[in-house]
């Protein structure tokens, strides 16, 4: 345990939270990019120090990506678009300092409750992930997208819609099985698919910049009527079920490889939302509503790690890059790492327990700091906001064509708000489209054209029919609700 | 008449999308190529179009402007939309700092802000602060320009 609890290591750690708060925050910069760039700079450490480094990075950019989500509508990562939804909308309400606290206890108790799943329950959710085939990935993939449901504010066929049209959006590039090129007309920067992160930039940031709203916003910090960093009992007893939902369910998506922290925010949301109770407001600053995705997103962090501790397998992008990190400093992570690095291991756990506590005291601490950004004078705001969009936008991969992308994206989102269409199914579809469609495709071929493959496996039977149900419920929600 | 715009405009980027699935392989036997999912989503959404304009139909109100801020002008709308799409063009020709520089000063002109020298040094800074971190610490390469 002295491991991860030397000066060194708490150093290390606490440098890697606050460098991944700030890159998380910044449209256009990952964790992956942040996490790679540091692995080189680390060989002059020890393992444990390099680890912590990297460990905080990865916590701090998950966490880091919602400020600006909360305070601009921009969400600095993909997971953090789910947040929009209530913090923004708290924000606007003059409550931003409410919607900062809730999310940050939200996701320090997800990330705890994630380390604490993944210290107790490694090799059972391990043997649980790795069972899953094409036919359960497209369960999976069906079952978020029954969250358009949820996320279809207003009206539910221009949800519907909006969904559609983001499907059909995410089949642009090559063919994901026969690698034929599908929507392209002659683009070249298409080809690996319709790019995530401008859309992102483009329907959040750069459209509530084109509408406008950002004026109406200048010194709302000062009204706030919550005056405290900390969530109020109130909000702690308020959302304390919904933060345990949605860390579970955060953390078992966690660990199925390729589903990552965005796919766990939305699914985290769309949980709460559907088990939203008289008086709840989801969709206007519902604290349920911030603290279900964050609560999700930063426990997949530590479901991510239960891969690749037990059996040395990525669950996301940057723990492939932490692999890499192990292996330079000359450790295998699998199911060797326990036995054989048992000290190691233990210390990697309590790196990642203290890096979510470490992230919660930061974000406390920087609180204040953070709400002078909205004292700003708006214009000023505005155009860097914009800025950053489009920087975001190119520095993903220094392709003018990403600008280009997230301008007629910023375009669209402006033109789905003046219609009355919601932008979040369609940020659901382009994420969940190419998962969907590679699975089910594949799938298919394994069965050689048998659609029984989806019911006839037991996983994948109770994702589609949990989709169903969703479905099901959600339609006789906003039906009754209707008829009141 | 303007009710039945968006089912229109879907409709359209229905039928646009077909025809272009059109062209892509079918695939082999019972196997699906890479036509069956955007055809199967472009007919779906063709429907749905079909029946917005029949809900739009029933409506006695206008479909056109819920939930948005239409009131608002468009002034902003179309200078900043304008001027992202030069900030498009220059960039590599003027390089980060200097495009970056130009553009923050001109969304705040265009925004009101009525001091030229001061929104022209605020752009600096800015420019030269993102630049610093871009691709001093974060190892991200900018156009460089003939400025930048």
């Amino acid at each position: 345990m002295d491991l991860g609890a030397s000066p060194a290591v708490l150093l290390c750690l606490l440098a890697g939270v606050v460098a991944g708060i700030i890159v998380g925050a910044l449209p256009g910069l990952s964790a992956t990019m942040a996490v790679a760039l540091m692995v080189p700079f680390t060989f002059e450490l020890s393992i444990m120090p390099a680890l912590a480094l990297l460990i905080g990075i990865y916590c701090g950019a998950v966490y880091g990506g919602s400020i600006p989500a909360i305070l601009f509508r921009m969400p600095g990562t993909p997971a953090s678009a789910a947040t929009i939804i209530d913090g923004h909308a708290l924000a606007e309400r003059g409550e931003a300092r409410r919607a900062l606290a809730v999310a940050a206890f939200a996701a320090l108790c997800g990330g705890v409750l994630g380390t604490l799943i993944l210290i107790v329950l490694t090799p059972q959710v391990s043997r649980f992930a790795l069972s899953f085939g094409p036919p359960e990935y497209f369960g999976l993939a069906i079952f978020g997208l029954s969250m358009i449901i949820s996320v279809s504010e207003g009206s539910l066929l221009k949800g519907c819609i909006v969904a559609t049209f983001g499907l059909l959006l995410s089949t642009v590039g090559m063919d994901p099985i026969a690698g034929y090129p599908r929507f392209l007309f002659g683009s070249v920067s298409l080809m690996e698919g319709m790019p995530f992160i401008p859309a992102l930039i483009g329907l959040f940031a750069i459209a509530e910049v084109l509408m406008g709203s950002g004026q109406e916003r200048k010194g709302d910090a000062s009204v706030s009527a919550h005056v405290s960093a900390f969530p109020s009992n109130q909000d702690v007893r308020r959302c304390g079920w919904t933060i345990i939902r949605s860390g579970s369910l955060g953390t078992f998506v966690g660990a199925t490889p390729g589903a990552g922290s965005d796919i766990a925010a939305f699914l985290g949301y769309s949980a709460a939302r559907q088990r939203a109770q008289a008086g709840d407001c989801f969709g206007q600053g519902e604290v349920k509503g911030i603290a279900a995705p964050e609560a999700a997103k930063t426990a997949s962090t530590s479901g991510a790690m239960i891969p690749l501790l037990s059996l040395g397998l990525p669950g996301d992008s940057v723990t492939a890059v932490l692999i890499g990190a192990f292996v330079l400093h000359g450790v295998q992570p699998g199911p060797l790492l326990f036995s054989q690095h048992a000290g190691l291991a233990y210390a990697i756990l309590v790196t990642i327990l203290l890096a979510h506590v470490l992230v919660y005291f930061v974000s406390v601490a920087s609180t204040r700091l953070v709400l002078q950004v909205l004292r700003l004078d708006s214009r000023f705001l505005r155009a860097v906001i914009l800025l950053l969009s489009l920087l975001g936008a190119f520095a993903l991969r220094n392709n003018l064509a990403d600008v280009w992308l997230a301008i007629c994206f910023g375009l669209v989102g402006v033109l789905l708000r003046r219609g009355g269409y919601p932008a979040a199914p369609l940020l659901l579809a382009l994420i969940l489209g190419p998962l969907a469609e590679e699975n089910f495709r594949r799938a298919l071929t394994l069965s050689a054209g048998e659609y029984t493959i989806f019911w006839t496996r037991p996983i994948s039977a109770v994702l589609l029919a949990l989709a169903l149900a969703s479905v099901a419920f959600g339609l006789w929600r906003s039906r009754s609700a209707a008829g009141k | 008449m303007a009710r039945f715009f968006p089912m229109a405009v879907w409709l359209a980027l229905a039928g646009f999308a077909v025809l272009s699935a059109w062209r892509f392989p079918s695939g082999a036997g019972m196997v699906p190529g890479p036509r069956m999912v955007p055809m199967a989503l472009a007919i779906l959404l063709a429907i749905m179009a079909v029946i917005l304009g029949v809900a739009a139909s029933r409506l006695a109100v206008s479909v056109t402007t819920v939930g948005g801020r239409a009131d608002r002008p468009g002034r902003d709308l179309i200078g900043l939309t304008s001027l992202m799409a030069l900030y498009a063009v220059f960039l590599p020709l003027l390089g980060f700092i200097s495009t970056s520089a130009l553009f923050v000063a001109a969304a705040l002109r265009l925004l009101g802000y009525p001091h030229l020298v001061r929104a022209l040094a605020f752009g600096l800074v800015v420019g030269f602060s993102l630049y610093g971190f871009f691709e001093g610490l974060m190892g991200v390469p900018l156009p460089k320009g003939w400025l930048g």
